[in-house]
């Protein structure tokens, strides 16, 4: 009942909700978002997930059990009906590129308008990508308009000659389509697709850091999705089918332990850098089986986890330079997802990027403090945020319109 | 006790060979290392006129059970003469306490073959500086060496690598063979003694190929000069294999053999190689025009390269040839090429079987051959299908665990579903 009473104030409030499909768990997020334009995140729901491997979905029925789990859950703490989400997706597929669109202005006084911009967005879309790939995102970074180069919004400038640089995410149609696809199975909406790598980073990002260039990794249990801005706008982003349960299967391998435990020792005792302080320290596995308690080698453990993240680090740091982003990102990296939970990371990415590090949480939204302060949930509370600025962006592209209608 | 009495006649100077003026080849071989004394060993019991054997290791124990004539303890200050214990480092420190020496040594002689197994202390870290300072001397330094069985773990392979690479930058030319190739040479069941033997056995053949054919005057000669302007300059890595054949058919049998040859990479070293050497031994019963088809057929395979072929007569070997090739490759050649043509395994065979057929023309073969053999087989197989590669599929077991039915994790070639470590060659040091 209590519940209530604010909604009855603020009728014009829109629900809007943010769903991932990850490869630990499944989360749903719900935000409110008001006439006004602020966002709140009322509640949310998470449920673990059996039916993913790297991002991809390849047990339907389980997926779908957990969606729903997940979706209940929401519904509950929330007290709302969800009838549509955002969807985050990711996946090995996912290519990205920078491209640019070309138009010229064709109205008599040499005006930029509206539908310049939607045309310029259309050709900078157009890129020589393979048959079975759509596109998933074309975010628009700055316009030139005639040479002149770095303009956010050319709407209502002179100029005959608009370009606009995007940065596209691309990936194969139908591998797109499968988590949609369970979702739809559950009688709910899904509004939109969503790179889950810009999600996050819509969560944890001030508009400053964006502004100064940061670096956005997501480490998720069976993706590492980043996204780098610079001069506030999404300059790269990437994937690598690498994540926590890699960190988990070497572990299991390397100490001979089953998975589970190598998932709980992980956590527990778990650090991302090694240096050798706790050489020779080890510790006892308790066991059920009532039989001799195994040692496992902290010092091994640390080694263990510390190749594969240092790697991971690696691996993209050497794309940032072969992109020549590496001087443009000025306010430093944001870790964020499940894999910043890992101790010592911080300090790794520091030593691998050269940069400061931080843990991203999704902490400057209003909101259940419980759950914005978990890294984990910044991909989903990021879909609800990127929903909201979807649809102020549309709020106001009306408003545009009625102006332009009356002047 | 062992260190002093080895060491007292050790490092006594070799009497210096005066040779250069006199016209006669000299010739100093350096086993570098406990693999390559042994295969300096095998070499000097084996026989190899006009050469001069020089043991050089940092452990004393190893050095002393030693057959080679010259030995020489290096690095008595660094490491006690207790060896290099594995490391690059300690046997690099080692040899430049007794850098000078070995280019004294090396004064007034025209040829150096060093011999090395990459991977352990001494082999990896001295063999580099010892080809240097042989080449400052003058000498045309050539180097040997084996890189290490892959059971050897990946901090050797990592180490032979960087040896390997230091050693093209020092010597003239370095023709290495890769132990773990050897294993398709020999029978499976073969004991490690066995095994051991085969691959020095195997280093032996090379360079006894190249002496001969640098030092005796062959029908058809190939001298020293030729050598020289061969390799040198080249900083190249060379291949090379020895093959016998007898018969009627000895020339396209060796051919075949050559292009089979595991050491060769099934010919793909031969389609990349920029420059061949092959030196063939036969009887006084060797003819013009076996020695023109040799020559036609091994271009055919090694078209962008420079073949210098030399022949000498030996009228032991009855009605054997012996056909050496060495094959020099640049470095930018080492990409993989995708595999062009993946039937042509039996191409060698549709040559033999059509020629068969046709044995009595023999100055003819191009005609009569096309003619009997299949109309689809007989034209192309003129042109790039003898080059063909072979794909080498990775056989060993991957600990993927629970990625192991998942879509592999693909970056720049490199599965990241291995584990880091694994990939790293990270050791976990039980304790």
């Amino acid at each position: 009942m209590f519940n209530i009473i604010p909604r009855i104030f603020s009728e014009k409030s829109q629900i809007i909700v943010g769903l991932e499909i990850g490869t630990s768990k499944v989360s749903a997020m719900v935000g409110e978002l008001t006439e006004s334009g602020g966002l709140t995140i009322i509640g949310g729901g998470t449920a673990p997930s059996r039916g993913v491997r790297k991002g991809e979905i390849v047990n339907f029925e389980k997926a779908e059990e957990d969606i729903r789990a997940a979706i209940v859950k929401a519904e509950e703490s929330a007290d709302v009906e969800v009838g549509s989400v955002y969807l985050g997706v990711t996946g090995a597929h996912l290519r990205s590129l920078n491209n640019r669109g070309f138009n010229r202005v064709e109205s008599a006084e040499h005006e930029v308008s509206q539908a310049d911009v939607e045309d310029v967005l259309r050709s900078a879309k157009a890129f020589n990508k393979p048959s079975e790939n759509t596109v998933l995102h074309a975010i628009r970074q700055l316009f030139t308009v005639n040479g002149q180069s770095g303009i956010a919004d050319p709407v209502g400038m002179k100029g005959n000659q608009l370009e606009l640089d995007v940065h596209v995410v691309h990936g194969v149609t139908t591998r797109l389509q499968n988590p949609a696809l369970a979702v739809r199975g559950l009688d709910i909406d899904v509004e939109e697709l969503v790179f889950s790598g810009l999600a996050s980073s819509l969560a944890v990002l001030s508009p400053e850091q964006k502004e100064n260039g940061a670096l956005v990794i997501d480490m998720g249990a069976g993706t590492t999705e980043y996204v780098a801005y610079c001069n506030g706008v999404v300059r790269h982003t990437g994937i690598l089918a690498v994540g926590g349960d890699h960190v988990t299967n070497d572990v299991s391998y390397g100490l001979k332990v089953s998975t589970h435990c190598a998932d709980s020792l992980k956590k527990k005792h778990g650090s991302a850098t090694a240096d050798g302080a706790l050489h020779g320290k080890s510790i006892s596995l308790p066991n059920e089986l009532g039989l001799q308690n195994k040692q496992i080698n902290l010092d091994h453990l640390h080694k263990i986890m510390h190749a594969r993240v240092e790697e991971t680090f690696q691996l993209i740091d050497a794309e940032l330079d072969f992109e020549g982003l590496h001087s443009q990102i000025r306010s430093g990296v944001v870790l964020t997802g499940g894999g910043a939970r890992i101790s010592g990371i911080k300090k790794l990415a520091e030593e691998v990027f050269e940069l400061d590090a931080a843990i991203g949480t999704a902490g400057s939204h209003n909101g259940v403090k419980g759950l914005l302060d978990d890294p984990e949930n910044t991909h989903a509370i990021g879909l609800v945020n990127y929903a909201a600025i979807r649809s102020r962006r549309s709020r106001s592209k009306g408003w545009f319109s009625k102006k332009a209608v009356a002047a | 006790m062992v260190l002093k009495e080895s060491c007292g006649r050790m490092n006594e100077p070799i009497e210096m060979n005066e040779s250069t003026g006199t016209g006669k080849l000299s010739l100093k071989v350096f086993g570098v290392g406990s693999a390559g004394c042994n295969i300096a060993e095998h070499l000097q019991k084996s026989g190899l006129s006009g050469a001069e054997f020089i043991a050089v290791n940092t452990d004393s124990t190893v050095l002393s059970r030693n057959g080679v004539s010259h030995k020489m303890l290096v690095g008595r200050q660094t490491t006690g003469g207790l060896g290099a214990g594995g490391e690059a480092d300690r046997g690099r420190s080692a040899i430049r306490e007794n850098a000078d020496d070995i280019e004294i040594l090396c004064q007034n002689t025209d040829l150096v073959f060093v011999l090395a197994g990459l991977g352990g202390g001494t082999g990896t870290g001295a063999a580099p500086i010892i080809a240097a300072r042989a080449k400052e001397a003058g000498a045309l330094v050539i180097c040997f060496v084996t890189l290490p069985f892959e059971l050897e773990g990946r901090r050797k392979e990592e180490q032979a690598k960087e040896g390997l690479s230091d050693l093209k930058k020092s010597a003239d030319g370095v023709i290495c063979l890769p132990n773990q190739k050897v294993f398709k040479l020999i029978d499976e069941s073969a004991s490690l003694v066995d095994t051991f033997s085969t691959t020095n056995e195997y280093v032996a053949q090379g360079v006894r190929a190249i002496w001969k054919l640098v030092s005796e005057t062959g029908e058809l000669n190939v001298d020293f000069a030729d050598l020289r302007s061969l390799i040198r300059s080249r900083h190249a890595q060379s291949s090379f294999a020895t093959v016998e054949a007898g018969g009627s058919h000895r020339i396209r049998d060796a051919v075949d053999n050559l292009v089979k040859h595991p050491l060769l990479e099934e010919g793909k070293v031969l389609s990349h190689a920029e420059a061949v050497l092959v030196s063939i031994s036969g009887a006084s019963s060797l003819s013009m025009a076996e020695l023109t088809r040799l020559t036609e057929q091994l271009h055919r395979h090694c078209e962008k390269a420079e073949v210098k072929i030399g022949a000498n007569i030996d009228d032991t070997l009855g009605d054997q040839i012996i056909v050496t090739l060495i094959a020099a490759n640049s470095e930018e050649e080492e990409e993989t090429i995708a595999p062009i043509e993946v039937q042509s395994a039996p191409a060698g065979s549709a040559i033999a079987e059509s020629e068969a057929l046709d044995t009595h023309v023999e100055e003819q073969q191009e005609f009569p051959t096309a003619a009997p053999s299949p109309v689809g087989k007989s034209w192309r197989r003129r042109g790039k299908k003898n080059r063909a590669v072979h794909p080498q599929l990775p056989l060993d077991m991957i600990p993927k665990g629970r990625f192991d039915k998942s879509e592999p994790t693909l970056y720049k070639g490199e599965d990241l579903d291995v584990p880091t470590f694994v990939r790293r060659g990270m050791t976990l040091s039980v304790g």
